[in-house]
């Protein structure tokens, strides 16, 4: 079995890097090896970050997920990306880890700009004047227009009508404070027909996406892990 | 020093680029590497700030350092202990440790380059570290970038408190995130600790007690236009260097903040450490 970890975009890929550390680790320490790769433009690979667009992305996942016996991990957009590639390309993926996926790309671009909208702000800048045609800065990315557009036209629930294939799913709520979340609930529900099994889990700790906190990701990773080897 | 290259890391790097770990004390530290064949011009090492790691904000470190190398400069990005791929525990604090981890990486990158001189590159709480070593520390240094240098005092903490109070004004002016607050949805630990930390700004980067330099070399300091802890800063290091007669050139990025957060900051970042890079070289070689 191969193990895949989809990173997330933007800062979260930063901010979230220590757990990817810690999540090889984990897997490590149990002899497996979790693959961990930057899409084109992302991270260390090559490329920039203004060329990205949904197509690379699924090429570049695509490229590296070939083959049987695979079990995908991913956090925030790698998951959303990684449930992408699994129900539109009926891959054959084991199980997938559905890790605070993005849901509603809509509500994800707007929970970007908002952020964005405080820097801009907070720096008293008229920062529309410093825009290229076709771009936007979005959390100091040049982010094609094109791309903030397909980001917003995908939602997880709604593909999920589309899926059929038997995969096992462990979709992992994280948030600093407990209980359900109706979105994740709802994609839960939706894939419990057709999936071999869906587990979903609440944690309460910090997004540790949004900064780098000094968070103890042990248990976040210790149920990864689990479920990945059963 | 052991360097390791595991597959696996090759397999996560870009082609271009080594990866792999050398030693610091206890901890193996992880980095990314490029060496432009023949280029005769130093390396530059980039330390990353508080909590980051090698990547650098918005991916920053990465981006300038591809473009030092189209120069032919050869460059080495590393994390520090308890960061990124590196093992160990954060210093959480503890300046000592990072300087004893950029220390490692010079003699880490000389080793491996066989090169005589190598360029800091730190970014803010990096530059500190940055600045530290080179007061400390006998090095080969060929010149230090400081990006967003910062220096403590009560005035700077109060400007950072205010700055962040202001943040969280503008988040309320955000319905949605005024309604958060009000449905008791909003991380109020997270946003104390927040606020606490920039009050201890006022203490985090006092300024050393020692005078002089064990090592010298050109200064080029780099802080955005409105970032809050400019004005303070750059008159500190700017003075401490030229009571030195250390070679100091400050610039500002208009309208940038302190982790020059839009690609056009970061562009205007990069250009000018290139030229000054590039100027550099050129005044050593006539």
């Amino acid at each position: 079995m191969r193990y895949l970890y989809c990173h997330p975009l933007f800062d979260e890929r930063k901010c979230a890097h220590r757990f990817s550390f810690q999540l090889k680790n984990t897997f490590e320490s149990a002899g497996l090896t979790l693959e961990r790769f930057d899409y084109r433009g992302t991270g260390e690979a090559e490329g920039e970050f203004a060329d990205v667009s949904l197509e690379s992305l699924r090429r570049d996942l695509e490229s590296r997920a070939a083959g049987d016996e695979l079990c995908i991990v991913g956090l925030r957009f790698g998951a959303s990306l990684a449930f992408d590639y699994c129900v539109r390309l009926a891959a054959p993926v084991k199980a997938l880890v559905l890790l605070a996926p993005v849901i509603d790309g809509a509500e994800y671009v707007d929970h970007l700009y908002r952020k964005q909208r405080i820097k801009d702000v907070m720096t008293g800048e008229s920062l529309a004047a410093l825009r290229d045609e076709g771009y936007d800065n979005l959390e100091g990315y040049k982010t094609g227009v094109k791309f903030i557009e397909q980001l917003k036209g995908l939602n997880l629930t709604r593909m999920a009508g589309e899926y059929t294939l038997g995969n096992s799913f462990l979709i992992v709520r994280i948030s600093n404070r407990s209980g359900a979340e109706p979105t994740i609930t709802a994609l839960a529900e939706s894939l419990k027909g057709p999936a071999k099994r869906v587990v979903v889990e609440n944690l309460e700790m910090p997004m540790f996406w949004e900064r780098i906190p000094n968070a103890d990701y042990g248990e976040l990773t210790r149920k990864v892990l689990q479920f990945c080897c059963v | 020093m052991r360097t390791t290259v595991s597959s696996h890391e090759k397999y996560y790097s870009s082609a271009a680029s080594e990866v792999g770990c050398f030693s610091s004390g206890d901890n193996e530290l992880s980095y990314s590497c490029v060496i432009p064949p023949n280029s005769g011009r130093p390396g530059v090492i980039f330390v990353h700030a508080a909590d980051g790691n090698r990547l650098g904000p918005h991916r920053m470190f990465v981006e300038m350092a591809r473009r030092f190398n189209r120069l032919g400069y050869p460059t080495l990005r590393f994390d520090l202990r308890g960061c990124g791929d590196s093992t160990g525990g954060a210093s959480d604090g503890d300046i000592a440790a990072e300087v004893a981890d950029v220390l490692d990486a010079i003699r880490f990158f000389t080793a491996k380059t066989g090169l005589k001189e190598v360029i800091l590159l730190g970014i803010s709480r990096g530059s500190f570290v940055c600045h530290s070593a080179m007061l400390q520390h006998e090095l080969p240094l060929g010149g230090m970038i400081l990006l967003s240098a910062p220096i403590s005092s009560g005035r700077t903490a109060l400007k950072s408190f205010g700055g962040r109070l202001r943040e969280y004004f503008c988040k309320l002016r955000d319905p949605k995130l005024l309604w958060k607050l009000l449905s008791g949805r909003a991380n109020i630990r997270h946003i104390w600790r927040t606020l606490a930390t920039a009050l201890k700004l006022g203490r985090r980067y006092k300024p050393p007690q020692k005078e002089g330099f064990a090592s010298r070399c050109p200064i080029l300091l780099v802080y955005g236009g409105k970032d809050h802890i400019r004005a303070e800063s750059s008159q500190y290091y700017t003075a401490k260097y030229q009571q030195n007669g250390l070679s100091c050139d400050c610039r500002f990025v208009p309208g940038a903040n302190h982790s020059f957060f839009h690609y056009r900051w970061k562009d205007q970042v990069c250009a000018m450490a290139e030229q000054w890079l590039e100027k550099m070289r050129s005044g050593t070689s006539r």
